[in-house]
């Protein structure tokens, strides 16, 4: 009899054991899972990059006059993009767009973020980048290689 | 002897019993946490906002978006107010103090509204 009881004790115990164990990991786990933000900026910085792509290039062929406006006026008035986050989050410039057209480069923002493009692995802290190569027309009818490259930082809200 | 033996079954049938009460209790208190996480209205808000925020990102002039809100609009009396769009802002406010907001990039004009399909909530957009 005193062994049996003995032996309920124990088995009880091991229960409470494996009951805190469970709870523990499933209420760390949850609150580590939303305790992040949801990281947008891949899309974010996707959408921004063919925005750009749209807005210097119609059906396939480069704009010479949106080209020159951005050689006037930059990116962001060209293509009517209003890029300055006013959140009050952040000090500087949050997007980078870089527009290889046949070697000729227009950017627009901080030009800290390019540099970190292509590292998947450290997102985390750093920018999000969306890279693309493009064939497209110009106004001879000839081929030229188009390179875009959008970047979203926005880090507080994001990760 | 025959009192000793009925007084042993029922020790058993009521621990076990206090046993399956205790565990359906644990984990039904576990359940209702991991729901009350789930839609948490911090996470709403913010989700809310970045949802609305990408679908005006990606908007060209001419789009009609219709948003379902009722999950959030259940969350909250007042959704004129819960839901806003200005100066390239989205802004989410249920019950936190101070809501969320998230910016985005297109630069087109946008009205809103709000609008009941067969008594559920939907947030009308239009790109121009």
């Amino acid at each position: 009899m005193f062994n049996k009881k003995g032996e309920e004790r124990e088995l009880s115990f091991y229960w409470i054991i494996i009951f805190t164990i469970v709870a523990v990991a499933l209420v760390s786990g949850v609150l580590v899972f939303y305790s992040h933000p949801i990281d947008v900026r891949k899309a974010e910085s996707g959408i921004l990059a063919n925005k750009v792509v749209n807005c210097v290039v119609h059906e396939g062929v480069i704009q010479e006059e949106v080209i020159e406006d951005i050689r006037n006026n930059g990116i962001d008035e060209a293509c009517d993009l209003v890029l300055t986050d006013k959140t009050g989050l952040y000090d500087k410039e949050q997007y980078y767009i870089e527009l290889n057209i046949n070697g000729e480069i227009f950017k627009y923002g901080d030009e800290e973020y390019g540099p970190f493009c292509g590292h998947e692995k450290s997102k985390e802290n750093i920018p999000v980048c969306y890279e693309r190569e493009f064939f497209v027309l110009n106004s001879d009818n000839s081929f030229v290689k188009m390179e875009v490259l959008g970047a979203v930082a926005k880090i507080k809200q994001n990760s | 002897m025959i009192f000793m033996k009925n007084k042993k079954g029922s020790d058993i049938i009521v621990g076990n019993v206090v046993f399956i009460i205790l565990a359906l209790l644990f984990f039904g208190l576990l359940l209702l946490f991991l729901m009350n996480q789930s839609s948490i209205t911090r996470l709403m808000e913010e989700r809310t906002a970045k949802e609305i925020a990408l679908l005006l990102d990606s908007a060209e002039p001419g789009t009609e978006i219709i948003f379902d809100i009722e999950e959030i609009a259940s969350k909250t009396d007042d959704e004129a107010n819960a839901i806003r769009i200005e100066n390239n802002f989205v802004y989410v406010k249920l019950k936190s103090k101070e809501g969320y907001k998230y910016h985005f990039f297109n630069s087109e004009e946008i009205n809103y509204d709000f609008m009941r399909i067969d008594g559920r909530r939907y947030l009308k957009i239009n790109v121009q």
